[in-house]
């Protein structure tokens, strides 16, 4: 059940009804019940994955938690157990096909024969997320902090719908908390609630769908651009997972504010971020904190020398990188993160020792070039995110860089773009976006800093009922998935 | 305050219900005001939306009651439309605002109304309800929902061609415009007992049960939401009308669609050799084709050049091909579901394979021509309607069509007077016409 689905426009209102007109202490059963409908009505079979895992956890958490508390030795033992197994389940549905495929190829250029080695594992939606709060819980609970003690919450913890599938990823002790907080029917979460709900649907059916189109025609034969037109590709794949992802991430805390929950922020305009660090701090904030406080920290953080705080950026973003996707172009884009983070440190610690240029780098314009610069790199980065074809993604950010050829290979001294016999929806989309796009930035940051929120109602009301006559509008014959779905 | 005080401020504060006073402010105006209808005369209407099916609800809720009912697609439309002006002095047009503004419009058959009146000595009142680009699906909807509605014809033409049957341009069954336009008349029951999907053969197959059921729920949903909120309903008249719009400001095609027709065009021009091309540009002052899919009101063209079958193309590389025989099979289901319908109803009903030109015949197999020329003959005999192919008894030649498939004026006085002729022959549907006073079911 797509969140942008008539199905999920059924299901979110009956739930939220029931919610609120059932006894309270019926609430979070009911709640839990619904995220399990929710995830079943994916695929009913992994149920019987997600279940025995929260189980697990839950009585894992316990157990260690005993040890903990009884400080018998055994706490790191229970720990990388609970750590181990949750990885193991990841790594078996994840990355089976994967590892099996890459040893295959090894062999194959090793042997120059063909094992013909192949599994096929289907994925569990949002495995990745539920299993990187089951490792939180274990870790938090390993530094001291109390284990939830009923299994209806924790289960609720682990697949609480709306943020089941993408995150963002939760932290337990504040969930925790809003879950044991008995909450009274307040007009105000729907006022908070519907007008993100609105505002991810239009971020994700009016603006990523739209651009998917634009970047599904140049990435899929990206020798045929030249270099101006792969840049333009770039951006609107740069934006298409912006407003793809925060637009999922709108309607899950809108959704999950109309039960009264509210849920961390996920984006902070990250393009707007001044270099790559900053860009980690704006962009999928969840995934970002997570990976600071348990590989990054646990492997020594940047408490020991220079070299060691490289490596632990390095491996850490090599392993995010991993956590996209079972690709080697996912790994890719991680490193390139890990190295563009390592740089970054490498130019702050040559400027403030040598001291050099201080005046600019101070100024407004370094301001300005730092965000163009970084926000052009993370674009380079996104090729490879998008592009599973390795060899294809190197190519085109060579052509990208070097900015040569100017124009298609296949047509000279012309931007294939703007072919005249291009379908009109290459030129609307291309202004719709610029639109939108200009006004989003305006909206983001009001929503950030609660400007929006004092707007006067009718005059935010009066903007979702435009988005929802656009959307209605403009909306699609078939629904397409959330790219963070498939992680 | 007293407590409905606070209530009112409080709900004056919400967003949630200022957006929904707002939506259904938004929808008394689509539903009282109907911005659209003062841009009916506009450029900016979609090809493919009310205009060309306007005419359905009109004549399905009104009091006319007429004799005959003609069914079928723009190849009924356009020689009916050539021989009435011809007939009434009326100077024909060729450009796009004639199709548009008449053409797709009409809803009579001035010419064959006169000559059948003559011939059967009485006055024969006939409702042309041929629709622009209308398939199979389409003719048993509107015939359906005529007789739903009370409409007692005496005898109902069913005009065919191959394309109403395999066009692979045209929408799924609940997609097209006709169905669109008589969604009001749509019940539930409907949504239920049609196929989903069933015009793509690939997507078709590919569907498994809880995706069906899903595109069921999604279609009760839209069917749901359109009954509750009419700017749903109508969502599809104001996108045309924005891209339109757009279109015409940034001089781009509509569609992929429309592009594709373009490209066609240019390629056919491309081949054309150069006398032809010189004859064309002596008879027709107004060639820029540029305008293809962006509704401009160009300058009347009153001259049609020689047949050059600009339309050949599109068929071959996209009409007919590649053929899809669970879009054809499904279309015949619904010619079967027609003159069953008029069966059980005992209205007569006289199946015309319309001429279409050799060039537009050679483009099928001639296997899969005769197969359907055949299951037309057998389907019509099997439900006692009448079979006719005027093709077979006159001679129409490639210079009297418009295009490969549009007979112009000359060939349209021909094929009415040889309609003529054989509705008169056939007693059955002589009886039938000549009938007055007679409730449907007494004879």
């Amino acid at each position: 059940m797509l969140f942008t689905s008539f199905q999920y426009l059924l299901f979110l209102p009956a739930v939220v009804l029931l919610y609120w007109i059932l006894p309270v202490k019926w609430r979070l059963p009911m709640l839990m019940v619904a995220s399990y409908f929710f995830y079943g009505s994916w695929i009913p079979a992994f149920l019987l994955l997600i279940i025995p895992m929260t189980l697990l956890n839950w009585l894992w958490g316990k157990v260690l938690y005993k040890s903990v508390s009884q400080n018998d030795g055994h706490k790191k033992l229970w720990l990388g157990l609970g750590i181990g197994a949750n990885l193991l389940c990841l790594g078996v549905f994840k990355y089976s096909n994967f590892m099996v495929s890459t040893v295959d190829s090894i062999l194959h250029l090793v042997t120059r024969h063909d094992p013909g080695w192949a599994v096929n594992v289907i994925l569990p939606l949002g495995i990745s997320f539920f299993t990187f709060e089951f490792i939180h819980y274990l870790f938090e609970i390993y530094r001291g902090n109390k284990p939830i003690d009923s299994f209806v919450l924790f289960a609720l913890f682990a697949a609480f719908f709306p943020t089941q599938i993408a995150g963002p990823i939760k932290r337990y002790p504040d969930f925790q908390a809003q879950m044991l907080t008995e909450k009274k029917l307040h007009l105000s979460y729907f006022d908070e609630g519907v007008p993100l709900i609105i505002i991810g649907m239009a971020k994700k059916l009016l603006l990523a769908d739209n651009l998917a189109v634009l970047v599904q025609m140049g990435l899929s034969d990206p020798t045929a651009y030249g270099a101006p037109e792969l840049w333009l590709f770039a951006y609107a794949f740069a934006f298409q997972i912006y407003f793809d992802f925060s637009g999922y991430t709108d309607i899950a805390r809108g959704s999950a504010m109309l039960f009264g929950y509210h849920i961390p922020i996920n984006f902070n305009m990250p393009y707007i971020a001044k270099n790559v660090s900053d860009f980690w701090h704006r962009w999928h904030i969840s995934l970002s904190s997570w990976l600071r406080d348990y590989p990054f920290i646990p492997l020594g953080g940047s408490r020991g020398s220079k070299w060691m705080t490289h490596r632990n950026l390095f491996l850490t973003m090599a392993l995010g990188g991993l956590w996209h996707g079972a690709s080697w172009n996912f790994v890719v884009w991680g490193v390139f993160h890990g190295l563009c983070l390592i740089v970054h440190r490498e130019f702050v610690e040559w400027r403030t020792q040598t001291q050099i240029l201080k005046e600019f780098f101070a100024s407004k314009v370094w301001n300005v070039l730092s965000i163009i610069i970084t926000f052009h790199a993370v674009c380079i980065g996104w090729v490879f995110f998008r592009m599973q074809n390795i060899g294809w993604a190197f190519g085109m950010v060579k052509k990208m860089v070097t900015m040569h050829p100017i124009y298609s290979p296949v047509e000279a001294h012309h931007f294939l773009v703007m072919k005249p016999d291009l379908p009109v929806v290459v030129p609307v989309v291309l202004i719709m976006v610029a639109a939108l796009l200009l006004q989003n930035f305006p909206v983001s940051a009001m929503n950030e800093n609660g400007t929006f929120k004092r707007l006067a109602a009718p005059l935010k009301a009066a903007f979702c009922s435009f988005l929802i006559l656009a959307m209605v509008t403009f909306l699609p014959d078939s629904a397409k998935p959330f790219i963070y779905f498939q992680f | 305050m007293n407590f409905f005080g606070k209530l009112l401020s409080r709900l004056n504060n919400s967003v949630t219900l200022w957006t929904l006073v707002m939506l259904v402010a938004v929808d008394l105006t689509v539903v009282y005001i109907n911005p659209l209808r003062y841009l009916n005369d506009s450029a900016y209407i979609g090809l493919n939306q009310n205009p060309v099916v306007s005419k359905l609800p009109e004549f399905i809720n009104s009091l006319r009651n007429p004799d005959m009912l003609i069914v079928g697609s723009s190849l009924v439309l356009v020689p009916a439309v050539r021989c009435d002006d011809a007939m009434n002095h009326i100077r024909t047009r060729y450009d796009g605002w004639y199709y548009r503004n008449r053409i797709q419009e009409y809803n009579r058959s001035e010419y064959l109304q006169k000559s059948l009146s003559r011939a059967l000595g009485q006055s024969v009142e006939i409702a042309n309800l041929g629709v622009v680009g209308s398939m199979m699906s389409d003719h048993y909807l509107i015939f359906k929902k005529a007789v739903a509605a009370g409409k007692t014809p005496k005898l109902v033409i069913c005009a065919v061609a191959p394309r109403d049957f395999m066009d692979n341009c045209r929408a799924e069954v609940e997609q097209t415009p006709t169905y669109k336009v008589l969604a009001d008349v749509t019940s539930i029951n409907d949504i239920l007992e049609s196929q989903s999907g069933s015009g793509n053969a690939t997507n078709n197959a590919s569907k498994n049960l809880p995706q069906k059921i899903a595109q069921k729920i999604d279609r009760l949903g839209d069917f749901a939401a359109s009954k509750i909120w009419h700017y749903f309903g109508s969502r599809g008249d104001y996108r045309d009308f924005l891209v339109a719009m757009t279109a015409t400001a940034t001089g781009r095609p509509m569609s992929l669609y429309m592009a594709n027709v373009m490209n066609e065009e240019k390629l056919a021009g491309k081949h054309k050799d150069k006398e032809e091309t010189q004859a064309q540009a002596a008879l027709d002052p107004d060639q820029d084709m540029g305008g293809v899919g962006v509704l401009t009101n160009s300058k009347p063209k009153y001259l049609h050049g020689p047949n050059v079958l600009s339309d050949i193309p599109l068929y071959k590389t996209r009409v007919y091909s590649p053929f899809n025989p669970v879009l054809y099979n499904q279309q015949m289901r619904y010619l079967e579901k027609l003159l069953a319908l008029a069966q059980t109803k005992q209205i007569p009903l006289l199946l015309v394979n319309m001429p279409i030109t050799d060039e537009n015949i050679s483009l099928l197999p001639k296997e899969r021509w005769q197969n359907y020329r055949k299951q037309l003959a057998d389907l019509a005999t099997n439900y006692g309607a009448t079979f006719i192919d005027p093709k077979e008894s006159a001679n129409y030649l490639t210079t009297d069509f418009e295009d490969s498939c549009h007979m112009d004026t000359k060939a349209g006085f021909k094929f009415y007077d040889q309609l003529v002729r054989d509705i008169v022959k056939n007693q059955a549907l002589n009886a039938s016409l000549c009938s007055r006073g007679q409730l449907i079911g007494q004879r």
